[in-house]
Order: structure tokens, then C-alpha cells, then sequence
């Protein structure tokens, strides 16, 4: 009697009914399946969102942070040159004492005191190496 | 009759689900793509700021440097070449001394 019901289904083109249990219990899986991967999805968006504010904090103290160097790289800037000015002006005087050492024995023992050398690769920019005991 | 009804409604959700999961998916992938843009640009920053600190330390030595240079060393220096000046007469470091702007005159 069933069979001549499934029959006289498929007979007029529709799905015959004993497919439509499975048919149910395998959309059933298939939308508590999609139901987790969803859920799933939603708690890595919450906590993506969350790492994108967390970003946002940081980007902002990044570049508050780098405002802040370069502000302090500016203000040095006078003193950076000041310090070339001295360094250069130092230089030039320890470059002619290295000269006169050459021939005076006054400039030598100041160059031998202080330990004044020339630089290895640069002709002529000396660097006293050590600070001597200096008697007052 | 009813057993049609739930292999319907079961399929239908099934179908919204999917749909629903694929614009899920859609944002999840977007906001991704959003964090490793904001992970560049930290990595950016990150990068500025250490060439800016190298540059500030780079500044810090030579402050150092040549305060050592004008406070210590020098002054030690000139007063040793000024005294030699005056102990033994010596001309050549007077021209020296004079010729940066120094006058050594004894006391």
C-alpha cells in the first residue's frame, strides 16, 4: 500500500516521501553544523574586533610617540651643533699640536701626556684617548 | 504529510544558514585583512621610532663627546700648554694658543 503511495508520488514528478526523512535529518545536520561554524565565526569577530581596537591604541601611542622624538631630535638640534662647532674647533687645535709636536718637545710631551693620536682613517682629526691626572 | 513539511523547513534553514555563514565568512576575512593592514602600519611606526632613537643616541654621543671634550680634556689641556708656554718661553705654542684665541699671561 506504501509502495503504491511512493509510486504514485514519483508517478506524478514530486520526490517520493520515504527520501524526505533523511532528506530532514541531513539538512538538520548540515544547519547544526553551519550553526556552530557560525557561532564559531562570531566569537573570532568579537575577537578581532577587539585586537583591531587594541591596534588602534597602539597606533596611537606610536605616533604620539614618534611626534615626541621628533620634537626632542629638533630642540637638540641647536646643541648637536654646538657640540660639531667644539668638536671641529678641537680638533683643528690638537691637529696643529700633533703638527708642532714634530719639531717641540713642549707639544711633544703635551701629545705624549694626553695620549693624542690621529685618527686611524681620517689624515687629521686627533682624539685625546684618555684623560690624564691633571695636578691643580 | 508533516515529515514534508520539517524535510522542507530543515532544508530552508539549512539554506539561510549557508548564506548566513558566507557573509560571516565575507566580514571575518575583511576584518582580517583590516588587522594586518593596522599590523603594517604598527610595524611602520615600530620602525621610525628605532631609526629615531638611533638618531638621538647618535646625538647623545657627540653632546657627550664634546662636552668631555670642552669641560675636561680641553681646559686640562690649554692650561698644561699655557704654563709650558710661560715656564719655558716657548713661542711656537704661543703662536699655537693665539692663534685660537688664547692669551696665556702669568700670574
Amino acid at each position: 500500500m506504501e509502495d503504491q503511495n511512493n509510486n504514485d508520488s514519483a508517478d506524478q514528478g514530486g520526490i517520493p516521501d520515504s527520501i524526505h526523512l533523511p532528506l530532514a535529518l541531513l539538512s538538520i545536520a548540515f544547519a547544526i553544523f553551519l550553526f556552530v561554524q557560525i557561532s564559531s565565526l562570531g566569537q573570532n569577530d568579537r575577537n578581532m574586533r577587539w585586537q583591531t581596537e587594541n591596534l588602534e591604541r597602539q597606533v596611537e601611542s606610536l605616533v604620539e610617540s614618534e611626534k615626541n622624538f621628533g620634537n626632542l631630535i629638533k630642540q637638540r638640534e641647536a646643541l648637536v651643533q654646538q657640540s660639531q662647532q667644539v668638536q671641529t674647533r678641537y680638533t683643528e687645535m690638537l691637529t696643529d699640536l700633533i703638527n708642532l709636536a714634530e719639531t717641540d718637545t713642549d707639544a711633544r710631551s703635551v701629545v705624549e701626556k694626553y695620549k693624542i693620536q690621529r685618527q686611524q682613517n681620517q689624515q687629521a682629526a686627533p682624539t685625546p684617548l684618555a684623560s690624564p691626572q691633571t695636578t691643580p | 504529510m508533516p515529515i514534508k513539511l520539517v524535510s522542507t523547513a530543515a532544508g530552508s534553514l539549512a539554506i539561510l544558514l549557508s548564506i548566513w555563514f558566507l557573509v560571516c565568512n565575507w566580514s571575518n576575512q575583511s576584518l582580517q585583512r583590516g588587522l594586518q593592514t593596522q599590523q603594517e602600519e604598527i610595524q611602520s611606526h615600530q620602525l621610525t621610532i628605532q631609526t629615531q632613537q638611533q638618531q638621538l643616541q647618535a646625538q647623545q654621543q657627540l653632546i657627550d663627546s664634546a662636552s668631555q671634550l670642552a669641560n675636561q680634556i680641553g681646559p686640562s689641556m690649554i692650561r698644561d700648554l699655557a704654563s709650558l708656554q710661560i715656564q719655558n718661553k716657548n713661542q711656537k705654542i704661543a703662536a699655537l694658543l693665539k692663534k685660537y684665541g688664547i692669551e696665556a699671561t702669568a700670574k
